[in-house]
């Protein structure tokens, strides 16, 4: 009987999956969706309102109270990423942004952040393939060719970046950065964005490996206009009815590796093709061809890249320019402490915005692919140029230099130095720019949605994404206005992080020292009298004590000083160069809602001021909440 | 004991299925295009015309098919499209291709597109 029952339950249930043929078995098999619900909020309050424009002589000042619910970084409120698998070895991947930006429209802002994503991979007897179309892909080459620099992982922790990941244990952002020296990164970190078609091949005979990719670049992207989107319209113009133009602005890259114990050598390519007019006539080209090798050995290793760069528009040809990055780490049984020494050398005829080295030297064509209008993607986004102060190992062109850098423990203290010292090869630039590491991120928010160049009351600020930085001129020149005098940068950076335990909870203390200069002569370490044109100088301590499984108090103190000498421009009041002093405290809580779910809340007191530029001053209050949810 | 967790279990199983197929499926297309070209243009004739294009776009048709009982089928293609070159949203566009409606009610076949 028992027997039977059983029999007419299962007969029954595979009766009703057999009703259910009428559907077709999905043809999407592992759809997913994930993302996260990002709340931000900011409010400011002026105590000494910052003069951000002059007009009419007349100072125009910020207003003092300021709320913002969104993140003006143009980062959304929800993400959701949204991938699926069609068959094995194919997948796609999009992802979908929603953002109520609280203008009083009820049409939220809803876009693509990374595009859409398509792969395949298969394996052939001689080789696997994987192929990547459409983008954003992340993707990197080599330091010459197309990679971001990632630095020496010195930096604040205090102000979350929106991509931070949330852990269930909020102390691992912390304890991560004090083991690992950096906190998680997503994909991104390191990498280029491209768009167009990517082709690995690996595990090819004689242990090689080959890379292509043809497609745009963030900096050699296309402009677009906001068409009527008419879905019925079938003519040809409807494949091209949000492009601004269609001339060409492409990348082409590759490179073809072969790798053999812990060894590597590969040869690489990376050519920008656009042209600077409409018919597409006038051409600008960029060629890199560099050779990248790693060898590792017990007690050191060494990587390096040499190579050389070509670049020609209509107006100029600059000829080809050598590039040489080594890098020999000596390891803790050779020296006792792991010590890397960088040398770097860059012609200053040679540029390349998607290597890890910045452009001070070369002007380039604007491509006519960028269109009427100034659209992030077309023709690059605003870097720091001028003779730039740039942060220890970050390269430029233009530049030859050494930075020494080592990282050892003492008991329960990790500590980080590094020394570097680089010069110009041509004397060119007649200004130099820095950036600000206290309240750079406070001081960029002056300037939502946008990133101009050569604002403020001086006209000597320029916005970055999430930064700022400043110009100043120099007046040792010729009677012809040109640069005669040599310019030498130093840096040195020092970072100490602690861990200790306070009534048995873990405290973690972070300090991190700045200490730059420019100057007219060499010298092996910074130099701090009036012989520099610059000097800049900041130091950061961060304490972050977990009060409780899900609290976690953070605390921040920032001072900078830019001291600049009388080569450079002064004050036509004052008759003094820059002299400038920025002040910051913070603090913080991190509590842990749910798993998943976690309430940053930040505030900071912030004041900055030149004495010698009267209205180059500000000082107020920023409180910061950000409400995250990943799923 | 054993033997009727492993009843309920399939049982369980097999309805599971049933709403997996019944409620909600998920099928599309994706493809990413690029066009280039190049124009042999006589000057003489023609002194305006671009002599070289390129773009191209990535596309995905997401359709979703939704079952909210046994005599009704919701259907919407949604197609997402970047086109190449547009980076941080630029150049994306949304567009709703299909939504139908089509059900059986009193013996009757109802549809709505």
């Amino acid at each position: 009987m028992k027997s039977i029952f059983i029999s007419i339950l299962l007969f029954f249930s595979f009766q009703l999956v057999a009703q259910d043929t009428i559907v077709k078995k999905a043809p999407l098999q592992g759809f997913n969706i994930s993302g996260n619900y990002r709340f931000f909020a900011q409010h400011r309050l002026f105590t000494n309102p910052y003069a951000f424009q002059v007009l009419n002589d007349q100072p125009e000042y910020l207003t003092k109270r300021a709320i913002l619910v969104g993140d003006a970084s143009q980062l959304p409120e929800l993400t959701l990423n949204i991938g699926g698998s069609p068959s094995k070895g194919t997948s796609f991947g999009t992802d979908l942004v929603i953002w109520n930006q609280n203008n009083g429209n009820f049409d939220y802002y809803h876009n693509l952040q990374l595009g859409i994503n398509l792969y395949g991979n298969f394996k052939t007897k001689f080789a696997t393939i994987g192929v990547k179309a459409g983008g954003i892909h992340w993707h990197s080459m080599t330091t010459f060719t197309m990679k971001s620099f990632a630095g020496y992982n010195r930096y604040s922790i205090f102000d979350r970046n929106p991509w931070d990941p949330q852990f269930k244990d909020l102390n691992k952002r912390y304890e991560d950065y004090y083991k690992n020296g950096a906190i998680s990164q997503d994909t991104r970190w390191a990498q280029q964005a491209v768009q167009g078609f990517i082709l690995d091949g690996t595990e090819l005979p004689l242990g090689l490996s080959v890379n292509l990719m043809y497609g745009k670049t963030q900096n050699a992207g296309a402009a677009f206009v906001d068409p009527a989107n008419v879905s019925y319209d079938t003519t040809s113009n409807n494949f091209i009815k949000f492009y601004d133009n269609t001339i060409p602005n492409n990348v082409i890259a590759g490179s073809i590796k072969k790798a053999w114990k812990k060894h590597r050598v590969s040869l690489n390519s990376f050519n920008r093709k656009t042209y600077s007019n409409a018919l597409a006539t006038e051409e600008i080209s960029n060629s890199i061809l560099t050779s990248e090798f790693y060898f590792e050995y017990d007690k050191f290793s060494l990587l390096g890249e040499v190579g050389a760069g070509h670049y020609q528009d209509v107006y100029k040809d600059l000829g080809i320019g050598e590039m040489v990055s080594l890098k020999v780490n000596l390891k803790k049984s050779l020296t006792k402490i792991p010590i890397e020494i960088h040398y770097f050398r860059i012609n200053p005829d040679v540029v390349n915005n998607n290597a890890e080295f910045v452009n001070t030297s070369v002007v380039e064509a604007k491509s006519a692919a960028a269109g009427t209008v100034t659209v992030i993607g077309a023709n690059g986004v605003l870097q720091q140029n001028g003779s730039a102060m740039l942060g220890m190992g970050q390269m430029a062109n233009n530049r030859q230099g050494l930075n020494i850098n080592t990282e050892f423990k003492i008991k329960d203290a990790t500590i980080s130095i590094g020394n570097g010292f680089s010069k110009e090869i041509r004397n060119q630039n007649k200004s130099i720019t820095y950036g600000h590491a206290i309240n750079g991120l406070t001081m960029s928010r002056f300037w939502r949605w946008s990133f101009p160049a050569n604002v403020g009351p001086y006209n000597s600020t320029s916005v970055l994404f999430r930064n700022v930085f400043q110009t100043i001129n120099l007046t040792d020149l010729d009677d012809q206005g040109s640069v005669v005098n040599d310019k030498h940068f130093n840096n040195i950076e020092a970072q100490v992080k602690y861990k200790m335990n306070l009534f048995g909870k873990p405290w973690h203390l972070f300090y991190l020292g700045s200490y730059n200069s420019i100057q007219t002569k060499f010298s092996p370490i910074t130099v701090f009298n009036e012989e520099a044109y610059l000097r800049y100088y900041s130091h950061q301590l961060e304490s972050y004590y977990k009060l409780h499984t899900k609290v976690i108090l953070s605390q921040y103190l920032g001072w900078e000083r830019a001291i600049a000498n009388y080569n450079t421009e002064v004050n036509i009041e004052t008759k003094r160069p820059v002299n400038q002093e920025g002040f910051a405290f913070g603090l913080g809580i991190d509590y842990l809602l749910s798993k998943n779910t976690a309430l940053y809340l930040r505030h900071r007191y912030f004041n900055y001021e030149d004495r010698s530029f009267e209205l180059n001053k500000f000082a107020g209050h920023e409180t910061t909440l950000e409400l995250k949810i990943i799923f | 004991m054993n033997k009727k967790i492993l009843i309920l279990l399939l049982i369980l199983a097999s309805n599971i299925l049933i709403g997996q197929q019944k409620k909600f499926q998920i099928n599309g297309a994706a493809r990413a295009y690029l066009f280039s070209n190049k124009l042999d243009i006589d000057e003489s004739i023609d002194t305006i015309s671009t002599r070289k294009a390129n773009y191209g776009h990535t596309l995905l048709d997401m359709g979703i098919s939704l079952f909210p009982n046994k005599n009704t089928e919701v259907i919407s293609m949604l197609r997402i499209r970047n086109e190449l070159g547009g980076f941080w949203g630029g150049g994306v566009s949304f567009n709703v291709r299909q939504l139908t409606l089509k059900g059986v009610a009193g013996n009757k076949v109802i549809r709505s597109r």
